[in-house]
């Protein structure tokens, strides 16, 4: 994908910038904990991905990058500056596309700059509805569009803002699989295009599988992160690098499944 | 990137809708409401009509054998009666009198409709904003609440001995008043409930894309509440339509409110059910214009 990447892969010694760490991050939500002391970095140029069990709180990690949620101690940093809020620069792709359902596909993709008081960029909105294939349908709007275009102009509405951290939370998860496995494809593409860094939340392993450079493992109860997988696999569904990793993440789950 | 999706059907209205078919009722469709129409004539007709005994008892088939009704005794209004003078057989010449009655628009018509344009107006420029900010702030709410609720429950008539002397007789500020007290509440308390239950992934998302609170305002909280803003505008429309009347009745010497009272001073008895005609007819269309726009507005 990335220039980076591509020089890393070869060996090279090449040290990554970190984007985002999360220092000694503690998240309670009264006497429940979600997780304690997490410390974990996410370098610029990989996909990230948050896999566990509901329940688990990825999205609450997620969040706490986002600056959507405060943490109860500890911090986030991103680009070495603590998050104390949303930024732009930090765009989240959530669950349902929440479109705004007064305006037009293209008015949705134009919205970041909008609220920000900035002048859409009509070239860069024209460009982003040719990514996700949606120019012909610039003028209709959210309630005629099928989820999974929903999902695209969710997805080119954030990336309007041009962020550098994209917060992905199981943005694919309420679509078929026939739908997801397109927009999985799609993404990395973008992700290729744009040379984004992106934490990607989900609890389907083969998702994190296919799309994850590194993929930490998280556990419920408090737990945090189990284990942070590095999952660089070749983009082929079927080979056996992608099953053989698949088997890894599955059996890093024995604890949840054998409690079942 | 190929999209295999199908094209969205655009529901777009047909381009030989002729321009009188904007001004058309949406629930006006079919032979029915014409019937409704028939009917309430027939009833108003029956209920006012003098009957000097020549229509006389009319035998009608029920089932337990044939059942005679006496027009005479069972609508026993006779002439000179005062129902009588509310016929429609009055009513109706003297509607085309008034109709065709230039001075009639010039002088009532138009009083009464600057001054409901003027509350109209003033309820908009103050409802809207302070719905708002009700809605949107917490502490504008509680600061608020018991004194709107209190002064919403005063009957905007009462306000009369106030709007007289404070205002300049004759003008068209006093029944403005009067409408503007009555008719701002459900703009206001809609727009504020709206904002209260707008859906909080919409400020969210606007959050996470960088927005500021007065831009938050402008771009997500104020169309998310358009829908129920304009059910809100919808029931003050009524309200102050409907005190636009009594709202007339004092201090003026123009406007339609003014004309159905002075009517009665006058003995043109006909002249009254000819203006609640016309008061009808325009409350009627001004209602319909609101829910045209919230058709337009809705995304359900």
């Amino acid at each position: 994908m990335s220039q980076v990447r591509e020089t890393e892969s070869h060996g090279n010694e090449e040290v990554r910038e970190v984007t985002v760490e999360t220092r000694d991050l503690t998240k309670r939500y009264g006497d429940t904990l979600v997780f304690d002391e997490l410390n974990v970095e996410i370098e610029e140029g990989e996909m990230f991905c948050l896999l566990g069990p509901s329940g688990c709180g990825k999205t609450t990690l997620l969040h706490l990058i986002a600056g959507l949620e405060e943490p109860t101690d500890g911090g986030v940093f991103f680009e070495d500056d603590r998050v104390e809020g949303p930024d732009y620069r930090r765009g989240v792709v959530f669950q349902d596309p929440h479109l705004y359902p007064w305006r037009t596909v293209r008015g949705n993709v134009e919205f970041g700059p909008d609220v920000r008081g900035e002048k859409p960029d009509s070239e860069h909105v024209d460009h982003l509805l040719r990514m996700i294939g949606l120019e012909e349908f610039e003028d209709a709007k959210p309630g005629e569009l099928s989820g999974g275009m929903a999902q695209r102009v969710s997805l080119a509405r954030t990336l309007a803002n041009d962020p550098e951290l994209l917060l992905l939370d199981e943005p694919f998860s309420a679509l078929d699989a026939m739908t997801q496995m397109k927009l999985q494809d799609e993404l990395l593409a973008l992700m290729g295009k744009l040379d984004l860094t992106a934490v990607f939340v989900t609890h389907d392993i083969e998702e994190a599988v296919y799309l994850g450079d590194r993929i930490a493992v998280m556990g419920d109860g408090g737990e945090g992160i189990r284990k942070v997988v590095d999952a660089d696999v070749d983009g082929d569904r079927d080979s056996e690098e992608f099953a053989e990793k698949k088997r890894e993440v599955f059996g890093l789950f024995k604890e949840e499944i054998q409690d079942d | 990137m190929a999209t295999t999706e199908t094209k969205p059907s655009k529901s777009k209205e047909p381009e030989t809708a002729g321009r009188w078919d904007r001004f058309a009722d949406p629930d006006a469709r079919g032979a029915l409401p014409f019937v409704g129409i028939v009917v309430t004539l027939v009833v108003w007709f029956w209920a006012t009509h003098p009957v000097d005994g020549s229509i006389g008892p009319v035998p009608v088939e029920g089932s337990i054998g044939p059942v005679v009704i006496d027009l005479s005794t069972a609508f026993p209004t006779e002439p000179g009666d005062a129902l009588a003078h509310f016929s429609p057989v009055a009513a109706f010449p003297a509607l085309y009198e008034l109709l065709t009655s230039p001075a009639f628009f010039t002088e009532h018509v138009l009083a009464s409709m600057i001054r409901f344009g003027g509350a109209f107006a003033l309820c908009l420029a103050v409802g809207i904003p302070l719905g708002i900010a009700l809605g949107y702030f917490d502490t504008a709410e509680r600061l608020s609440s018991v004194s709107f609720q209190f002064l919403r429950m005063v009957s905007p008539i009462a306000w009369f001995p106030v709007a007289l002397m404070v205002f300049e007789s004759g003008g068209h500020a006093a029944p403005i008043f009067i409408i503007f007290m009555g008719g701002v509440w459900p703009l206001m308390y809609n727009t504020a409930h709206g904002i209260q239950t707008i859906d909080k992934d919409w400020l969210k998302v606007a959050d996470s894309l960088g927005g500021g609170t007065r831009r938050k305002i402008q771009k997500v909280v104020i169309p998310g509440v358009v829908p129920e803003m304009l059910s809100g505008l919808r029931l003050s429309i009524g309200w102050m339509w409907i005190l636009l009347v009594p709202a007339e009745f004092l201090g003026v010497s123009s406007g339609m409110g003014y004309f159905i009272l002075n009517a009665r001073q006058q003995f043109s008895y006909a002249d009254v059910p000819a203006v609640m005609i016309i008061i009808g007819i325009i409350g009627y269309f001004l209602d319909l214009g609101v829910r045209k726009l919230q058709a337009r507005w809705s995304w359900q």
